[in-house]
């Protein structure tokens, strides 16, 4: 059976892109095919590989060409198609020319005319053509561009195809690339164009062109020879799994190189090496038996084993120059202490209306300590972290840090303890960047969390005293990404602050400070609540609460992100159960009178109820039912028993159906009428504490890409 | 041995041969050669522009006071613009190392992926860093966007770090032992400058006072832009703007938030030029455009 070969010959593909491009090759070569019944997943099979240069597909076992078909296809009404005299009319003729048969072979079924014909299926060579551009065009990037005067978007310049089934080309054409037998080999080992007979030549025609095509293949290569390389010297090669994959992308050809960099950079913070091999140069650092870095790297050069030596020394010498810049940078650090470099943050602003990076790490204290974030701490603990506040921003006045921006809080807390500072302190300082996105942990350390905390929330409460929010995909100050770190982090523990004490604390730092807050002090606490309520839905929809129990639960007030954000997760396993169908029919009950009365125009009073101006038993029932539901609800609530509580409410349901039986709430007498909707009143205000039962939607499984 | 005077030269001639235009440098400061308008304001609309030019360029931020032996706040961009970008483009640049004398089967090359963007000139492109040995010697950039714009033909672009790679031909360590002709160094051209350069950037520029320049050029750009549409002379202003708030990064004088503002004036200075420039092709009917 015929064996096809597609390969998209481009400039060098980033190299992130190409194993998901990888990936959506197969499944459009499966889908396509398979729904063209030329190729089958039982009978065939299809690999694709891919490089920097190119993306391949491989498969067997394709049909020659699609079967032939005879089909039966239903025409006009007999009625129409011949008159009474049995002569075909208009009507049948043009049927039948359409259908590219005579009108004697129209044959009549059921009171229509049919006509059966045969269809040809077409050849596998001619629908390749169309399928194959097709797959192409249909692949998306993180990032597309444009090239020369095409419109075509792709991740890089396509420059060759190849397409071939068997030994024959399939014709076809991406833009204005047509797709030949010719394709390329390595850029420098192999520059020259070859042809490929077959599919199945295709493979080794490529290795002998020094182009591994198979990913796996060229990852397998680069492991052993790095660690091979790490033995010889008696190291051990780190291996970042991200940092593997870029460089198996990199290459058509991988080579291992092992380098050296003289040892007196060692004395250099171990993150600015690090960070300097890895990020900058995409090279292994190398540790000795004790896990302690060892003056070697393992770098991949895109080619083979010859002229290492220069490749090798131009390796050492780019990094050498960087740790060099590295070295310029920590003497004139050096030169300072972190308690001197604060100076250096009173000319880095932080915001123009929000005044200097300094300004903001005079506040941060005065949030630890006003918020309630030093609450529960012992002293020594308080101290480090009052220390550690003052201190946190100072590594952006360091010249490493301003060079290496990545390296915000790790330069600081390497800089705190070589100065001399408590542990707690120096860790307190890298701490409290995170999280710095979602999915990065959170401080490791209880003073770096309380501080990362108040950072945010000092960040939070100046952008919304400013009036500056995030608006649909604008976001320019990354205050979502803030305010979600800050709910990620108040959701650890029950004993931090309020969301609104944190706000009062950072919103008199501003003013004492006299930075001009242009916003009012309602619209920017609503502003800042509005922001951490969204990003708590995130996170529960990420923890697949469904949206309507995520709007039930946050529609109610929040005094604690992690009470909140456990009602939720509780209340998200509970509804469906018979507790909360029977608390929701309650609260149903009771939210439409209450919304019936509202319409009316009856201002509901908010007061307890007189059990004097009851008429009907039920009434005093239905009290008697709250005031006990009540204190035990309470006390539920506060030993966070979500599902007890809940039963409570759902308790009440008895009570509350033999009262609307009972009584006729909107009755003539005002006394009387605004005193039952006191009792409901209070019933509401009790189940809302829970949740909004009102916006749970029965039967509904919560599919959350309705919500929003 | 290949001095740094050769080294233009060769390259002068490699794209000369290549049918680019070899233009002088333009007269203003600027951070890189994709500020000259024979980039910003070319690679704007349809018309083809296949140009190559050495651009002495300024980035007062990344000085050393010499001390670095391959960092400077002033320095030589090789810059070539071929729009719309051929098919051979990547096959042409790597022929222009070849004429330096590099042979690339003997080294590490590497294209990797880096994309560019110029947020004050509202312009951004996809490409690479070429690495040679793991050193990077150029930057590659097809572009997608200028001031704004959309690029209907899209640009190359390459430019060469002239010192950089130098330094790798020369086998030099430092950038100031190069040779840069007839016996005379590198540091002899430019060390005195660089130094009293990296004083003033640093230590003395009149802070005061370029927050001042700056207000003014923005001023007097929007001005003469709106009232004459005089675009060029807009874009000069535009680029001086871009050169006191560069100057003012390396006081430290502006915060992370304070920067995107000052970015974004400069930008919006950038766009309304090449807006202006759009339309004054249009208006002369694109004469470049052949065939029409």
């Amino acid at each position: 059976m015929p064996e096809l070969l597609f390969e998209i010959g481009t400039e060098e593909l980033p190299a992130t892109f190409v194993a998901p491009t990888m990936a959506q090759l197969e499944t459009g070569f499966r889908e396509k095919f398979t729904a063209a019944k030329l190729w089958g997943a039982e009978s065939g099979t299809v690999k694709v590989t891919g490089t920097p240069r190119r993306l391949v597909i491989y498969a067997t076992g394709l049909a020659n060409r699609q079967l032939d078909e005879t089909l039966q296809l239903k025409g006009p009404s007999a009625a129409v198609a011949f008159d009474p005299q049995g002569s075909p009319t208009g009507a049948a003729l043009g049927f039948a020319r359409k259908n590219g048969i005579s009108v004697d072979a129209l044959s009549i079924v059921d009171g229509y005319v049919q006509a059966t014909v045969q269809r040809i299926g077409r050849t596998t060579l001619e629908i390749a053509g169309e399928l194959l551009p097709q797959i192409v065009r249909e692949l998306t990037f993180p990032k597309a561009m444009r090239w020369g005067a095409g419109k075509l978007r792709f991740a890089r310049p396509i420059r060759w195809l190849v397409a071939l089934l068997d030994e024959e080309i399939i014709s076809c054409a991406v833009e204005h690339v047509a797709a030949g037998r010719s394709t390329r080999g390595h850029r420098f080992l192999s520059p020259g164009e070859a042809d490929v007979p077959n599919p199945l030549a295709y493979s080794e025609i490529m290795r002998e062109k020094f182009v591994i095509i198979e990913p796996s293949e060229r990852r397998e290569m680069i492991v052993s020879q790095a660690k091979a390389l790490a033995a010889e010297i008696g190291g051990t090669v780190q291996i970042a799994e991200e940092l593997l994959d870029e460089n198996v992308f990199l290459t058509e050809y991988p080579t291992a190189v092992l380098g050296a960099f003289s040892s007196e950079f060692l004395s250099l913070p171990q993150p600015v090496l690090v960070t300097a091999m890895r990020k900058h140069q995409r090279y292994f650092p190398l540790v000795d038996s004790s896990g302690t870095l060892m003056p070697n790297f393992v770098a991949i050069r895109n080619g083979g084993g010859e002229y290492l030596d220069t490749v090798r020394a131009g390796f050492e010498n780019v990094l050498s120059a960087r740790f060099n810049d590295a070295r310029f940078f920590h003497e004139l650090d050096s030169q300072t202490t972190l308690t001197d470099k604060i100076n250096g943050t009173k000319t880095i602003v932080f915001q123009e209306k929000l005044g200097t990076v300094y300004q903001k790490s005079l506040r941060l204290p005065l949030i630890l300590e006003n918020g309630g974030l030093l609450d529960v701490l012992e002293p020594p603990e308080i101290i480090a972290l009052l220390r550690a506040g003052l201190l946190c921003k100072a590594d952006l006045a360091s010249e490493m840090v301003k060079e290496l921006p990545a390296l915000q809080g790790i330069v600081g807390e390497e800089y705190a303890r070589r100065e001399g500072e408590p542990e707690e302190v120096a860790l307190a300082i890298s701490g409290h960047y995170k999280p710095k996105g979602a999915g990065d942990p959170l401080p490791g350390t209880e003073a770096g969390r309380r501080l990362a905390i108040a950072d945010r929330v000092d960040t939070l409460v100046g952008y919304a005293g400013i009036g500056v929010a995030p608006t649909g995909t604008s976001d320019p100050y990354a205050l979502r990404r803030a305010a979600a770190g800050l709910v990620a982090l108040l959701a650890t523990s029950d004993s931090l602050p309020s969301p609104r004490s944190l706000f009062e604390a950072a919103w008199s730092a501003y003013s004492d400070q006299a930075i001009k807050q242009t916003a009012t002090h309602q619209d920017a606490f609503a502003s800042y609540m509005l922001l951490l309520t969204q990003r708590l839905d995130a996170a529960l929809e990420e923890k697949s609460v469904r949206y309507d129990v995520r709007e039930a639960v946050l529609s109610t007030p929040m005094h604690s992100i992690q009470e909140t954000q456990a009602r939720a997760l509780a209340f998200g396993g509970l509804v469906g159960g018979n507790e909360a169908k029977e608390a929701q029919a309650a609260s149903t009950r009771i939210s439409n009178i209450l919304r019936f009365a509202q319409k009316e125009g009856i201002v509901v009073p908010c007061q307890a109820p007189n059990p004097a101006l009851f008429d009907d038993a039920a009434e005093q029932a239905l009290l008697d039912r709250y005031s006990a539901a009540e204190s035990a609800f309470a006390a539920e609530m506060a030993r966070r028993e979500y599902p007890a509580a809940l039963k409570t409410l759902a308790a009440i349901r008895p009570a509350v159906d033999a009262f609307f039986e009972a009584v006729m709430v909107m009755g003539e007498d005002v006394d009387r009428r605004d005193n039952r909707l006191s009792l409901l009143g209070c019933l509401r205000e009790l189940f809302q504490q829970f949740a909004d039962f009102d916006r749970i939607v029965a039967g509904e499984s919560g599919n959350s890409t309705l919500h929003e | 041995m290949m001095t740094f005077q050769d080294l233009l030269l060769t390259l002068q001639k490699f794209w000369s041969d290549q049918g680019c235009l070899i233009l002088q440098p333009y007269d203003a400061e600027v951070g890189a050669g994709t500020n000259s308008p024979a980039t910003a304001l070319r690679s704007v609309g349809p018309e083809p522009w296949n140009v190559a030019y050495v651009q002495p360029s300024r980035r007062p931020a990344d000085g050393r006071y010499t001390r670095n032996p391959l960092r400077v706040q002033h320095y030589y961009q090789y810059q070539v613009i071929m729009k719309p970008s051929p098919e051979n483009i990547v096959d042409l640049y790597l022929e222009s190392l070849r004429a330096l004398g590099i042979p690339l089967e003997q080294h590490d090359i590497r294209l990797v992926e880096d994309d560019w963007e110029s947020a004050a000139l509202g312009a951004s492109g996809v490409g690479w860093e070429v690495w040679l040995d793991g050193t990077e010697i150029t930057q590659f950039t097809y572009f997608q966007q200028m001031g704004g714009i959309p690029c209907e033909s899209v640009s190359a672009e390459i430019t060469y770090g002239t010192e950089r790679l130098a330094t790798l031909l020369q086998g030099k360590n430092s950038i100031w032992e190069l040779e840069y002709a007839h016996g005379i160094t590198y540091a002899e051209t430019e060390k005195q400058a660089e130094m009293e350069n990296c004083i003033y950037n640093f230590e003395e520029a009149d802070t005061t006072m370029l927050f001042t320049l700056f207000d003014l050029y923005e001023k007097e750009s929007k001005r003469i832009l709106a009232s004459r549409q005089l675009v060029a002379p807009a874009f000069d202003l535009a680029l001086k703007c871009s050169h006191s708030f560069n100057l003012l990064d390396a006081r430290g004088v502006v915060g992370v938030a304070e920067r995107a503002v000052y970015i974004n004036r400069i930008r919006t200075l950038a766009r309304a030029c090449c807006l202006g420039y759009q339309k004054q092709r249009e208006e002369l009917g694109h004469p470049l455009l052949v065939g029409k």
